[in-house]
Parts: structure tokens; C-alpha cells; sequence
């Protein structure tokens, strides 16, 4: 991914907002510390002032001598650790001994800075702060301060390691942040280079692998999924559209023919020319029917029927439909046998079951020669239930039989028989959402269609 | 009788308006489902014919707002939606019978005659004439001039339909769905079988026939002339 779009990208964005968050409590964390720091030196400091006020407040009584002797000898010393800050001056002003700073009697404590270099071995260019509390002993007016510089170097240490916590903070979080970002928006840019070839029309494409179990790949694993499914569906689709245009050309071509020969006709009588017309419109009723049952077949597919599913006698159902037929078939010298149990209870359509069984039955009618028998069955078999339609016709070939569910498939024997082709098309598609399996066995000779109603479903 | 239709597809209500009162009937048009409901309303008709996708208010909705409003005119759907849950929804809404678009325009009349002259319900009616053929439904039992006839169950029913709509036709589709509950068309002559089956148990031992095929619309019981 280009570096450019990187940085447009929502992880650069959240990564900015994790590292200020991070950086502002750090500072928030070290603020507090730098001041309880601080405020703890700076008690030590003054309670070390208070013990030198102490120290020197005795030596003033022991004698001015004493004092000064005491003075001289700290501020020596202090001259060189530079530490501390001692002076001692008449009430005019005038330094007896230590340093000298002008300041006068003053109440509490106040900072004090030594401006010049100072002399001795702790050379150091840089000017000293004091924290400075005078008081007045005996006749004398006495400073003693210490230096505030163990504050100042804490609080720094303090704020440097704060800075470069918060700066190596801003960093990882930064890199981070990024990172999981790249990969994120990796992940994501595949996507949408997915949706974009779909949407140019490569229907075959699909989000590069991604076994994973995170969100990011589970979304991609649900799309291709999806996308499957949709593919599936659009092929479905093309082919029954292809389908539909080459099956509806034939009997509208026929129409045309006649319509076409009829109109230049000059001589026909009106008795033609209604014969004319009543076949034009059987070839019109047999398109309407194709686009009904086409219809029929796609509200099954889409489910949405099963909102009506109701408990059922298949058994009564079954008999009252092979009823109906018993007649036409003992009409055309066939042997009609009808096995059943009693009360066989499923879940379901009544009229989508009595229109897949009627298919069924029809279908062995009209493609097996007459006189031939045909058998019906209902039976439980182990926990399922099982329908069976047999008939002695000449069967259907066993590398056809996964085609006969398929729109408009007609067997080569069959394509003169009326028909549209889409009755086992319906049956399929009523077996399915009832949850049944449906197959076809031989019968040796002829065709047995099997439907197998699993009980787990009922 | 008196009829009117609801549909905005000018060409299919004019189609049917001319029909209708070919056959002595007249028929108001009404192109919009809002001004179709108050025209049901407000005038007395003998029969309503409903579209179910109209503009105003569609078909479905008109015929629940007339039984609610407790008019109880014969209504039938006219309509291309033909899902069998359509169907159901239909009549569900308090419709009286459900033609599919495109349709014949005999089965249309048929149906219309069937609505239309629909006795009101007897519940004591206990038997059905036509000539010398009776019906006892308490009994089940059939005799024609004092003969008894022995009927299958299917047999039965079949003509008890006919029995109660004796003097009209009735069509192939109107048994179909009423005797065998099939909502489709068989491939197969199911309903001329057993017509014939029947017409060999009723009228051919006898002298007159009464069950005739009525060609290119249905079948009709008829006292004989």
C-alpha cells in the first residue's frame, strides 16, 4: 500500500489519538511528581535552615566571638561545597563575616541568587540559587540560606525523563498504532479491491485467502461465502434466462408461422380461420403456462412459502391425489395400486404437496406407454418417510437422472410428448424446501421416483 | 345484474365491460381503488370484481374495508398475482372466489354466475333435485327415479357441486379447485374421467341426460327438457 495513503488512513488517525493520550497522562503522572518532589526538598530545605537558625541563635549567646568564629568557619566551608549561604552584618549593613548579598532584615523565607562566580574548588560558572531566612542575633543581623540547586536538579531529572518517556511513548504508540493499522487497512483494501473488481464485472473474484479467526477475517470469510452464494445464483439465473429465450422461441416461432400463413392466405374460410385462431391460442396458453410454472418454481426457491406450512395427513392427502388419478389410469388399461399407512402426520404445504405429487403421477402417465402398471406407495421406513411412484415405461437412463430436475430438461423420447419441461423442476423445488431427498432408481424395466420426507425435519 | 369493476388497465376492464354486457349485464368502471371502495359503498351492486394492484388503495385492502363495513355483495379477485399464497390471502381477506389473469373469458362468466345466483345458506337444506336425480346430504345416498346409485366418495362430491349449481355451467378450474382442491392444471384429462365415470352411473342406464358437456366452457346439470 502506497505510503501516501497511509497516511490518509483512519490507523494514522487513531494512532495520533492513542499516542496524545498517552503522552498527556505521562505529563499529567510527572506534573504530579515533580510537585510532590519538589515541596518534599524544599520542607527538607527549610527544615535544615530552621536547625542553622537553631545552631547560631546558641552560638550568639556563647558570645560574639563564638558567633563569628562559627559564622566564619560555615561560610568557609560552604564557600566550597557552595551549598549553603551564611552572613553576618551589623544593623547597618556592614558583612562581619560570610558573603555578602544585599539584603536587609526581611520576614520568612525568600530565593536569593548569587549572581558572580565564586571563588574555591567547586568552580562553577553557573549562578546559585539560595533559599534564605535571616534573623536577628543579639546586636547582629544573621542570613543562613541553603541551595536550592538539589530542587532544580531533581525537578529537571523529573521533567527529562518525563519528556522522553512521553517522547518514546509517542513513538511506540505511533509505530503501533500503524502497524496494526497497515495491516488493517490491508485487509480492508483487499476487500474493497474485491468489490471493485465485482463491480467491474469479474463475478469470479473473491478476498485473498484469510484463515484466520479475528473480525477482519471472519467479515472476508462471510463475503466470499456470500459471494458464492450470489454467483451460484446469478449462473442459476443466466441459465434459466438463456433457457427461457431458447424454449419460448420454438412455440413462438410456430405462432408466427401460423399467424403469418393464415393473414396471406386470401381464400381462407371463417372456419379455418377460427381453427387458425384457436391454435394460436393453445400456443399462447402453453408460453403462459411455462412463465407460471417458471414463476411457481421461483417463490418455492425463495422459501417464502414456508410461513404456510401447516401439520398435515399425508396419508388422507395422498389417497384423495391418487383418487383423483385411479380413473384415468384404469381409463387407459393400467394397473393402479395404491399402498399406504394410516396417518402418516408431516409438516407442510397442502397445496404444494398435492401439486408435486400430482406432477409425479402425471408424469409417469404420460411417459410410459398404456396398459403398463403403475404403483403407489407411503410408507415409514425406519424413522423416515418414504413415497414411492413406480412405473414399467422404458426408464430413464441412469446418466440422465441428475438432469431431469433441471428447467426445460426433456429426454430425447419425450420431446415429442406435450410438455414444458419444468414439471420435475417443481417437484425438485417442492421436495426441497419440504426437506425431502428425492431420487430416482431403476425399475428394470422402467422408473421408480423415490421421495424420502426425513423425520428429524418433521 | 349489476356489476362493478375495479381495474386501472384500461384495456383489460374494457375487454371485460363489453363482454358483460354482452351478456345483458351492466358494469361500472372504477380505474382507482379509493373511488372503487366508495362507489361499493354507497351503490347497490350484485357482484364486485377487484383488481389487486391498483392506484388509491389496492384490491386487498378494498375487500377488507367492505366486509368490515358489512357489505355483503359477492367479490371476486381479478388478478395477475397468482401465488397459491396469494390465493389464499385472497380469500382470507373475505373474497368470495380468485380468478387468475389471464383467464377465459367463459370461466369469468361461469364464475360470475356461481357468485352471483349463490342461494343463501340453507342449513337445513337436507337434499338436492335435479329432475329424477336426488341427493340426500345426511344420508349421502343418490337415487335417480327412485333407483339407488352407488357413488364413490370423489364421485360424490363432484356431482353434489354440480347438484348445487344445477342450471349454470360450471367450468373445469371451478371442479378442479372445488372437488380435488387442485390449484393448477393438470396435464392429464383427471376432470373429463370422471365426469364420464359419473355420466355412466347417472344418466346412461336412464332415458334422458342430464349432466352435458357444455363445449369450450364446462359442464352443466340441467332437468332435462
Amino acid at each position: 500500500m502506497p505510503l501516501l495513503k497511509l497516511f490518509q488512513s483512519s490507523a494514522l488517525r487513531l494512532a495520533i489519538v492513542y499516542a496524545l493520550a498517552f503522552s498527556v497522562s505521562v505529563g499529567l503522572l510527572f506534573s504530579l511528581m515533580i510537585w510532590m518532589v519538589s515541596s518534599e526538598v524544599a520542607s527538607q530545605l527549610k527544615t535544615q535552615i530552621d536547625q542553622d537558625v537553631a545552631l547560631f541563635g546558641m552560638a550568639a549567646k556563647e558570645g560574639d566571638e563564638n558567633l563569628f568564629e562559627s559564622v566564619r568557619l560555615h561560610a568557609a566551608l560552604a564557600q566550597q561545597e557552595g551549598d549553603a549561604f551564611y552572613s553576618l552584618r551589623e544593623s547597618n549593613g556592614r558583612v562581619l563575616a560570610g558573603q555578602t548579598a544585599p539584603l536587609a532584615l526581611f520576614e520568612g523565607l525568600r530565593k536569593f541568587t548569587v549572581p558572580e562566580k565564586r571563588e574555591g574548588p567547586h568552580k562553577d560558572d553557573e549562578e546559585e540559587t539560595f533559599l534564605i531566612r535571616s534573623f536577628v542575633a543579639g546586636d547582629k543581623i544573621m542570613l543562613v540560606g541553603r541551595s536550592m540547586e538539589s530542587v532544580l536538579e531533581t525537578r529537571e531529572l523529573l521533567l527529562r525523563s518525563g519528556l522522553s518517556l512521553s517522547g518514546f511513548g509517542i513513538v511506540i504508540a505511533l509505530l503501533g498504532g500503524l502497524l496494526v493499522g497497515y495491516q488493517s487497512s490491508r485487509r480492508i483494501e483487499n476487500i474493497t479491491r474485491t468489490a471493485q473488481e465485482i463491480m467491474a464485472g469479474k463475478l469470479s473474484s473473491r478476498i485473498p485467502g484469510d484463515k484466520g479467526q479475528n473480525e477482519l477475517s471472519r467479515l472476508a470469510q462471510t463475503i466470499n461465502t456470500m459471494l458464492d452464494k450470489i454467483e451460484d445464483l446469478l449462473i442459476g439465473m443466466q441459465r434459466v434466462t438463456d433457457d427461457i429465450a431458447h424454449d419460448l422461441r420454438t412455440p413462438l416461432a410456430r405462432l408466427k408461422q401460423n399467424l403469418d400463413k393464415t393473414s396471406r392466405n386470401t381464400d381462407t374460410s371463417i372456419e379455418e380461420l377460427h381453427t387458425a385462431l384457436e391454435n394460436a391460442e393453445i400456443e399462447v396458453d402453453t408460453i403462459l403456462e411455462t412463465f407460471s410454472a417458471l414463476l411457481r418454481i421461483a417463490q418455492i426457491e425463495a422459501g417464502s412459502r414456508k410461513k404456510r406450512f401447516t401439520r398435515l395427513d399425508l396419508s388422507a392427502l395422498f389417497v384423495k391425489i391418487a383418487d383423483a388419478y385411479a380413473p384415468v389410469a384404469e381409463a387407459e388399461g393400467r394397473l393402479f395400486t395404491v399402498r399406504t399407512e394410516p396417518e402418516i402426520m408431516l409438516t407442510g404445504d397442502k397445496n404444494l404437496l398435492t401439486q408435486m405429487l400430482a406432477n409425479i403421477i402425471e408424469n409417469a402417465l404420460r411417459h410410459t406407454p398404456e396398459k403398463t402398471p403403475i404403483e403407489l406407495s407411503l410408507s415409514h421406513n425406519g424413522d423416515d418417510v418414504i413415497l414411492c411412484v413406480s412405473d414399467h415405461g422404458s426408464g430413464i437412463p441412469q446418466e440422465s437422472h441428475a438432469d431431469v430436475f433441471k428447467r426445460f430438461y426433456r429426454l430425447e423420447q419425450s420431446r415429442t410428448t406435450p410438455g414444458s419441461g419444468l414439471g420435475m423442476s417443481l417437484v425438485y423445488a417442492i421436495a426441497k424446501i419440504h426437506g425431502a431427498v428425492i431420487a430416482l432408481r431403476d425399475n428394470n424395466p422402467g422408473l421408480i421416483v423415490e421421495l424420502r420426507f426425513l423425520r428429524s425435519l418433521h | 345484474m349489476k356489476i362493478l369493476y375495479i381495474e386501472d388497465d384500461k384495456n383489460t376492464s374494457d375487454y371485460v365491460k363489453e363482454g358483460l354486457e354482452r351478456e345483458g349485464h351492466k358494469v361500472d368502471l372504477a380505474p382507482d381503488g379509493r373511488d372503487g371502495l366508495w362507489q361499493g359503498i354507497s351503490l347497490p351492486y350484485d357482484i364486485i370484481i377487484i383488481d389487486r394492484r391498483l392506484p388509491g388503495l389496492d384490491g386487498l385492502s378494498i375487500v377488507k374495508s367492505l366486509r368490515a363495513a358489512n357489505i355483503e355483495v359477492p367479490l371476486l379477485f381479478l388478478t395477475t398475482m397468482d401465488g397459491i399464497d396469494d390465493r389464499v390471502e385472497g380469500l382470507e381477506a373475505g373474497a368470495d372466489d380468485y380468478l387468475v389473469k389471464p383467464f377465459a373469458f367463459s370461466e369469468l362468466l361461469a364464475r360470475l354466475n356461481a357468485l352471483a345466483r349463490r342461494p343463501p345458506v340453507q342449513k337445513e337444506q337436507t337434499s338436492l333435485k335435479v329432475g329424477g336425480l336426488e341427493m340426500n346430504l345426511l344420508q349421502r345416498t343418490v337415487y335417480r327415479d327412485g333407483q339407488k346409485i352407488n357413488l364413490l366418495p370423489r364421485e360424490y362430491s363432484l356431482l353434489e357441486y354440480l347438484m348445487r349449481n344445477s342450471g349454470r355451467v360450471v367450468t373445469r378450474n371451478m371442479l378442479l379447485e372445488q372437488v380435488w382442491d387442485f390449484h393448477f392444471d393438470p396435464k392429464t384429462n383427471v376432470v373429463e374421467t370422471h365426469i364420464s365415470r359419473l355420466r355412466s352411473k347417472i344418466d346412461k342406464p336412464f332415458d334422458a341426460q342430464l349432466l352435458q358437456t357444455i363445449r369450450g366452457a364446462g359442464y352443466m346439470i340441467n332437468a332435462a327438457s
